[in-house]
């Protein structure tokens, strides 16, 4: 293996800021699908169960975490938060295509805040720092965008 | 050397291939289908130019600047140049767009006049069907559950409409020559598309989509109706025919369907 | 940083599992060739079975038992072998060759850094992306055989499973399966691209200094950062409405083979959007790499630099971003709003004028140079000459008014055949001669290029003019015979002719494989810079 991982410390910085560019326009293209399907008729409110405020809240407090370099409470939180998310996905029940879209939504988050805990183990903490931010971020969207639908 | 004549034989063959129109539309059947081919040669007229111009010079470039043992020119660019081709390129492309927008327009924008002739096109895998609304001038209800294809039923009709009674399904298209038809399309199962060339006329059906498509045929015969987005493997056969006939042997024809259903009922 | 790692020892580490970006571009580079063979067998035998529908074929019989019973090609098997021809062409050569291949063999060559920034991150995209292709390979081989929708795989066709017809079961699943991890493999190459470009230049090589070569690639990791990284979802709702019954792109009461299925309110259209937002983006991707290799091989055998850098720099900057605005022309015949379509044809035709800027250039370059014709010269030359000849159609096609009437025919088929595949295919041809020496030692044989460069040239000329002219007789695409139309009968002499230019091309592409197995091993040795070139990879 190279050394260049671990001699250069902007590079990794930058690459975790495009890979977040690259996610926010997958974010970008299911909102738009989303917009795109909410002119049909079979459009209903989206689900926005209590517990999702919840689970706002660890996932805040993790990024506060991280952000004072607390790497252990940090992947800590982000487990509790996607637990929290389970118990939101296991209550709902998948009927129509609002509810499928929250799935999607949700679930596409999900699957990048597992991303985010494997990078926090083997990645810069500094380059890790930013991602976690970015998902924090790409969450208070989502809960804003189904605060709007709801 | 070589490379710069087959360039040039190669690009007067191109133009004398189009230009001697062997392969080429076949009569037009409506005014928009005149107006396309003009639209078209104006088109086929400037890009022409162009593509034989560029073609020229790279092969004049080709024979003229071979390797002949002295140093190159030098040089970094042109900044007037550049604006040139850029301006010259912006205007004659993005003019020839607002051009032909018209027709574009005028096809697909322009709502068919009130007094046009309704006829609801279905596709679906493999064939296409038609219907006329009948002398009430109304279609009968329908639904999905109705439908039998096995007895002449495609759209769903539902007999208990009575509107629907006189309604002619048919499997090919017959319209009067020189009436406004506006067409409707619908798709059972996944997009298809109609297209007919004599009228250079071609709009996807789909499913869950109710899709207006106005025309007017100027002459009269039979031309041929082909699916035109990949519907399955039996794509390549889903043909239908549209038959433009006189007025008065349309009405004829019209007779002739409604005796037919009223034996049926 | 400067030192250069010692190449690591064992033949895996070294040329199956390695991080060296030179191993990686050449093993992109050897994934896109053996996919290349695969598609052009394909289209031959899809050639083949468009001229003589009725030949019974013992190969195809022994190949596809099911789909070709007793050497009969099926219309299903015809298909599948369309849709598995694009997307191989498609994703794993024009996207992996250009980009990812020479990409990765040259972009820390021609900045002077050791390695591409994150080796592992790159050794991982590698192997997605083999494990992309053996999953769309696996698709010929399950139950039902390959998909059958083509490469745009439009919903409902693509999402109503087997009932659509054979391959829409699990051959359909694995093809979409294929394109995700693709994507993946994408996103992660243009972060690596993007990030090595921007980081590990050499000390005062500016971003504006950089060679074009590195400018294509610079601009198409960045239309791939963002175009993959709508195909991904796009591909995963997919899966969701064919394997949980979700209703994304599946309307309601649709009635396929007597059956109702019970998906509700889905839309069509939607997926074309959010697909075509990614295709045309894609092809873009697989011509700039392409523009940035011409560019550099006109100027080094014309002894000139090119003419108009900056502009170029700027028209590759146009290209990529006006590729975001366009993606409706694809739909024009779609039932979208009409009124859209004029605001994307407009957008269409300006994408035009950078075009029309690097043909100038291209040009420019070459006047009052002195040039040498050496293969990756002529192919160059070539590319030029197609690249006119292939976007000067694209001026019809972006007029709705006359795509009303050319969508969907041969007419498209010849366009982006032209553009998109024979010329970023001529780039590639180019970019091979003209690094052979660097990357193998050894020189490839002169007059063997050349013959097969004479060949292939006029051989796709022969091949893809014909077809816009089939195109404007009104000859359908995606048509597996033309028996059943009368007004297709009259053009099947033309379809003969198409079919011997195409196996005639396709014969000659076997002097290039000669050429190029044989040079790997027996060729001349190569001198350090063999063509006299400027770029830093020569010295």
């Amino acid at each position: 293996m190279s050394g260049i991982e671990v001699t250069v410390e902007r590079p990794s910085k930058l690459g975790v800021t495009l890979a977040c560019a690259s996610v926010t326009m997958m974010f970008a293209a299911i909102t738009s699908a989303a917009i795109f399907r909410s002119g049909d008729t079979d459009w209903t409110r989206i689900p926005m169960p209590p517990a999702l405020w919840l689970n706002t809240l660890v996932l805040i407090v993790s990024s506060y975490a991280i952000q004072k370099l607390n790497r252990t409470w940090s992947i800590l939180l982000g487990f509790v938060f996607l637990a929290g998310q389970g118990y939101v996905w296991m209550g709902l029940r998948a009927s129509g295509i609002s509810e499928a879209f929250f799935y999607v939504f949700t679930v596409a988050h999900a699957v990048h805040v597992v991303g985010g805990l494997f990078a926090m183990c083997f990645v810069r903490i500094e380059s890790a720092r930013i991602y976690w931010h970015f998902l924090t971020g790409l969450w208070m969207y989502l809960m804003l965008l189904f605060w709007i639908w709801r | 050397m070589i490379l710069a004549v087959l360039v040039w034989l190669l690009s007067i063959a191109i133009v004398v291939a189009f230009a001697i129109r062997r392969w080429w539309f076949p009569p037009p059947a409506s005014a928009v289908g005149a107006e396309f081919d003009s639209y078209f040669g104006i088109t086929a007229i400037l890009t022409g130019v162009i593509f034989l111009s560029a073609q020229v010079a790279l092969g004049w470039v080709i024979v003229r600047y071979r390797d002949k043992g002295g140093a190159a020119v030098q040089s970094h660019g042109n900044d007037r140049l550049e604006w040139i081709w850029t301006t010259a390129a912006a205007i004659l492309f993005i003019g020839l767009g607002l051009i032909t927008a018209g027709l574009w327009a005028k096809v697909h924008i322009e709502p068919a006049p009130a007094n046009a002739m309704r006829v609801e096109v279905l596709a679906k895998q493999f064939a296409w069907s038609f219907r006329y609304a009948g002398p009430d001038g109304r279609f009968g209800r329908t639904s999905i559950r109705m439908v039998n294809d096995a007895n002449g039923n495609p759209f769903g009709l539902d007999d208990t409409d009575p509107a629907g009674r006189d309604d002619i399904v048919t499997s090919t298209l017959r319209v009067p020559v020189n009436v406004p038809v506006q067409l409707t399309l619908q798709s059972r199962d996944v997009i298809h598309n109609f297209f007919v060339r004599e009228l250079r006329m071609k709009q996807d059906a789909v499913p869950g989509m109710r899709i207006p498509l106005p025309f007017l045929a100027n002459r009269t015969g039979e031309f041929e109706i082909a699916c035109s987005e990949l519907c399955g493997l039996g794509h390549h056969q889903m043909r239908s025919k549209l038959t433009v006939i006189t007025a008065e042997a349309f009405a004829d024809w019209q007779k002739q369907m409604l005796e037919q259903l009223r034996q049926q009922q | 940083m400067s030192q250069v790692h010692a190449p690591p020892q064992g033949f895996l580490r070294r040329w199956i599992f390695s991080t060296d970006h030179k191993v990686i571009g050449l093993q992109y580079y050897f994934l896109a060739l053996f996919s290349a063979i695969i598609g052009m067998v394909l289209s031959a035998a899809m050639r083949f079975h468009l001229v003589y529908p009725d030949a019974k074929v013992r190969l195809f019989g022994w190949l596809w038992p099911d789909g070709a019973p007793g050497g009969q090609m099926t219309p299903e098997l015809y298909l599948s072998l369309m849709t598995m021809h694009g997307t191989l062409m498609v994703f794993f050569v024009l996207t992996a060759a250009p980009q990812s291949g020479f990409g990765n063999y040259f972009i820390p060559l021609q900045i002077s850094a050791p390695d591409m920034v994150f080796p592992r991150l790159n050794m991982l995209s590698f192997w997605v992306t083999f494990l992309a292709l053996v999953t769309l390979l696996a698709a010929f081989f399950v139950p039902g055989g390959a998909p059958l929708g083509g490469w745009t795989a439009y919903p409902p066709l693509s999402a109503i499973g087997e009932v659509a017809g054979p391959g829409q079961g699990l051959g359909m699943d694995l093809w979409i399966l294929s394109i995700a991890l693709f994507s993946i493999a994408s996103l992660m190459g243009s972060i690596n691209f993007l990030t090595t470009l921007a980081d590990l230049r050499a000390p005062g090589l500016g971003l504006f200094d950089l060679p074009l070569t590195c400018w294509g690639w610079l601009v198409t990791a960045l239309i791939s950062l963002f175009a993959f990284a709508v195909l991904l979802p796009a591909g995963i709702l997919l899966l969701l409405d064919r394997n949980i019954g979700t209703s994304f792109f599946v309307p309601s009461n649709l009635l396929v083979n007597d059956r109702l299925l019970d998906h509700k309110g889905g839309s069509p259209l939607l997926f074309q959007h959010l697909f075509w937002f990614f295709g045309h983006p894609e092809v873009y991707i697989a011509i700039l790499p392409g523009m940035g290799v011409i560019s550099t091989v006109l100027s080094t055998f014309a002894r000139k630099p090119v003419f108009g850098r900056m502009a170029m720099i700027y028209a590759l900057l146009a290209i990529g971003f006006l590729g975001f605005l366009v993606w409706g022309h694809h739909m024009f015949i779609s039932g979208m709003s009409p009124y859209s379509s004029i605001a994307f044809s407009l957008i269409t035709l300006a994408v035009g004028v950078p075009s029309a800027i690097k043909t100038f250039n291209w040009i420019g370059t070459l006047w009052g140079g002195q040039l040498r014709f050496t293969t990756a010269m002529l192919f160059a030359l070539g590319f030029v000459s197609l690249f006119v000849s292939g976007g000067i159609t694209g001026i019809f096609l972006g007029q709705p008014a006359i795509d009303l009437y050319m969508h969907d025919t041969y007419f498209v088929v010849g366009h982006f055949h032209l553009i998109m595949g024979v010329a970023a295919v001529f780039a590639l041809f180019a970019a091979t001669f003209y690094w052979f020496p660097k990357m193998f030692g050894r020189m490839l044989s002169e007059p063997l290029g050349k013959a097969h460069f004479y060949i292939t040239f006029l051989g796709v000329y022969a091949i893809f003019v014909p077809m816009h002219l089939a195109g404007i007789v009104g000859n359908p695409r995606r048509y597996p015979d033309f028996k059943e139309f009368e007004f297709l009968a009259s053009l099947m002499p033309m379809h003969k002719f198409i079919t011997h230019a195409a196996f005639t091309t396709a014969a000659a592409q076997l002097i290039f494989l000669f050429n190029l197995f044989y040079s790997m091993r027996r060729g001349v040795p190569a001198p350090q810079n063999p063509w006299e070139a400027s770029t830093r990879e020569w010295n």
